[in-house]
């Protein structure tokens, strides 16, 4: 009979002792796996994005608002600029690349992003089928937008006005799509893209601007030529322009930070469970070596060592620590993958339950050694009880 | 298989419990140690259990010295050659009375034997309840298990401590045959402590070594 089977007789003879501090050792770790998973994706998906970007720049309003317009596309848009604007900056002699966006439309909840062909090189897009637009009214779309409309080379869609509930539709121009692009893992999997000219001609054509030639854009990528740009650039758009330049690094960086209360409190809490149950498993020990010291004085007189002693009693912490924590690890990644899975903000976001498998291990070995430390004590106190004084009061 | 006591002598808190104790037992000789209460009858069992060191003296198993050895060393040896029969059993009550035995085999580190398992349970009457958990014994079951567990290692000497304090005067008598029986059948010695006069009745023919008051 091994040691574990009689640990775990042990713990059987507790059955309800046992799983309660096996399901608290459960939602403490589920819970911080949950955290840890979300906001690493959460973060690596709005640092991902604007990778590349130095500096963004769109009408004055909020930078957040901005960056997560127009390089998430998650928010709306701060509003429009000028597109002598986009070609002075161009000229500009610290910006190596600006690229612009303009939007406004959308097809299923899908964005229509107007830009130039380098906007697909930016995020090293490859076709899977088909290729650039060559005309005007044709378009370009994500692996996910394709996945899920169905839609496929040679295919009509109308898009209708706004970016988020849907407008009147621009029945009389169809796009019509001349390629779809393989998964990039970025946001560009969610837009269809085209070129600048389509998306102004639509609305042009609508007869919604006074003046038909003038042509906007709602925002510019852009990338410096040297890091020392860094400095006067932003500072010379948001003051000798009626424009606004931000940073997606420092913007994300404050985002993350406003996040990261809210799920520091969530994760100490996580960890407050996680403790709750170590401390009944540490007490339980403590109690049950005392109830059955008789037990273990019989274990040492049927030739039982000290250490098998120990070891029988780290075993039943133990036993309950790994159950309890394996049982959370696949809860927790199983609500994300499935959270990923079925819901729209989570597919949205690309949440994956076997996302970062490292750092959930990391987190796993974290709680298994606390639980070590946590069975080391009474271990302990077995190992040095003196089964002699147990055995006079036999 | 000769056990033999050298000048034994203990004391526990400044107290001087046992004072030159000496004896020597032949291999398959029983000897019954008698005494009342408190005359360290439990001390000098602990003592030739390799639980207790004493102050002075030695205890020897043939040619090994038991207090020679490190305290696993000594956790093994008692194991391998040692039976001990508690006052009040102790049996492992999680456990199934299966259980109760294999983990007599097992804990010294021996492999598991359960042939011969159920050759004891069979003859003290449990095989019927070997699937029984400990705690559902009646005293008479519990007490025979504690038997089965002290013998089933068959150990060269069986170390009992009062085994029948607790028991009536047919549970005794049962007992002890049961004891006698057993240990034949192990070639081993009993050692038998206790302040029992029944116990003392039964070992008449016997060696007896009398303990407090005069010693």
């Amino acid at each position: 009979m091994s040691l574990l089977s009689l640990a775990w007789a042990y713990l059987r003879a507790k059955p309800s002792n046992t799983l309660l501090h096996i399901i608290l050792m459960m939602l403490g770790v589920m819970m911080m796996t949950v955290l840890l998973l979300f906001t690493h994706q959460l973060q690596e998906r709005l640092y991902r994005d604007g990778a590349g970007i130095d500096v963004v720049i769109g009408a004055k309003g909020s930078p957040l608002q901005l960056i997560l317009s127009s390089v998430q596309h998650m928010d709306i848009p701060t509003g429009n600029i000028p597109f002598s604007a986009v070609e002075r900056i161009k000229r500009h002699p610290h910006v190596r690349q600006a690229i612009p966006l303009s939007m406004g439309d959308s097809y299923q909840r899908f964005r229509i992003i107007g830009t130039e062909p380098a906007y697909l090189k930016h995020f090293k897009a490859e076709f899977k089928e088909g290729g650039l637009w060559q005309k005007n009214m044709q378009a370009v779309v994500g692996a996910t937008v394709a996945r899920e409309t169905g839609i496929k080379v040679g295919n009509h869609f109308v898009g209708v006005h706004g970016l988020v509930s849907a407008g009147h539709g621009h029945d009389d121009h169809p796009y019509r799509v001349v390629g779809v692009l393989k998964p990039t893992g970025t946001v560009l999997d969610r837009l269809i893209v085209t070129s600048l000219e389509s998306v102004w001609d639509i609305h042009a054509a609508e007869g919604r601007r006074s003046d038909i030639t003038k042509k906007e854009v709602t925002a510019l990528l852009v990338r410096y030529k040297n890091r020392a740009a860094a400095f006067s650039f932003p500072r010379y758009i948001n003051q000798q322009t009626s424009m606004l330049a931000a940073s997606p690094a420092f913007e994300m960086a404050r985002l993350v930070e406003l996040v990261g209360i809210g799920t520091d409190t969530m994760m100490a809490f996580g960890g407050f469970l996680v403790a709750v149950s170590l401390a009944g498993v540490f007490i339980g020990l403590l109690n049950s070596i005392r109830d059955r010291r008789y037990d273990l004085a019989v274990f040492r007189t049927l030739g039982a060592s000290r250490q098998k002693i120990m070891l029988l009693v780290a075993i039943e912490g133990m036993s309950i620590a790994f159950i309890g924590s394996i049982l959370g690890l696949l809860l927790g990644c199983g609500l994300i993958e499935g959270i990923g899975a079925f819901t729209d903000k989570g597919r949205e976001m690309g949440l994956e339950g076997l996302f970062l498998l490292k750092d959930v291990l990391v987190l796993w070995g974290g709680v298994m050694l606390l639980s070590l430390i946590a069975c080391l004590v009474p271990a302990w106190e077995a190992y040095k009880a003196d089964i002699r004084m147990t055995l006079t009061r036999f | 298989m000769i056990l033999q006591c050298k000048q034994i002598s203990h004391a526990i808190q400044g107290k001087q419990i046992l004072s030159d104790i000496s004896f020597t037992l032949e291999p398959e000789q029983h000897l019954l140690i008698h005494g009342p209460s408190g005359c360290g009858k439990t001390t000098l069992l602990s003592i030739l259990a390799g639980l207790q060191k004493p102050d002075a003296g030695s205890v020897s198993y043939d040619k090994t010295m038991l207090y020679d050895l490190s305290e696993a060393e000594r956790d093994h040896f008692r194991g391998n050659h040692l039976g001990i029969l508690f006052q009040t059993f102790h049996l492992i009550n999680v456990l199934t009375v299966r259980q109760n035995l294999l983990l007599a085999q097992s804990l010294p580190g021996k492999s598991i034997d359960e042939s011969h398992l159920y050759d004891v349970l069979d003859r003290l009457g449990l095989a019927d309840k070997s699937h029984q958990s400990a705690a559902c014994l009646s005293v008479g079951e519990a007490q025979r298990l504690a038997v089965a567990r002290a013998v089933i290692g068959r150990p060269k000497w069986i170390l009992c401590d009062e085994p029948t304090s607790a028991l009536d005067d047919q549970n005794t008598a049962a007992l002890l045959k049961l004891l006698e029986e057993e240990a034949t059948r192990c070639k081993s010695s009993l050692v038998v402590i206790t302040h029992d006069k029944r116990v003392a009745s039964h070992f008449k023919k016997h060696p007896t070594l009398e303990l407090g008051g005069a010693s």
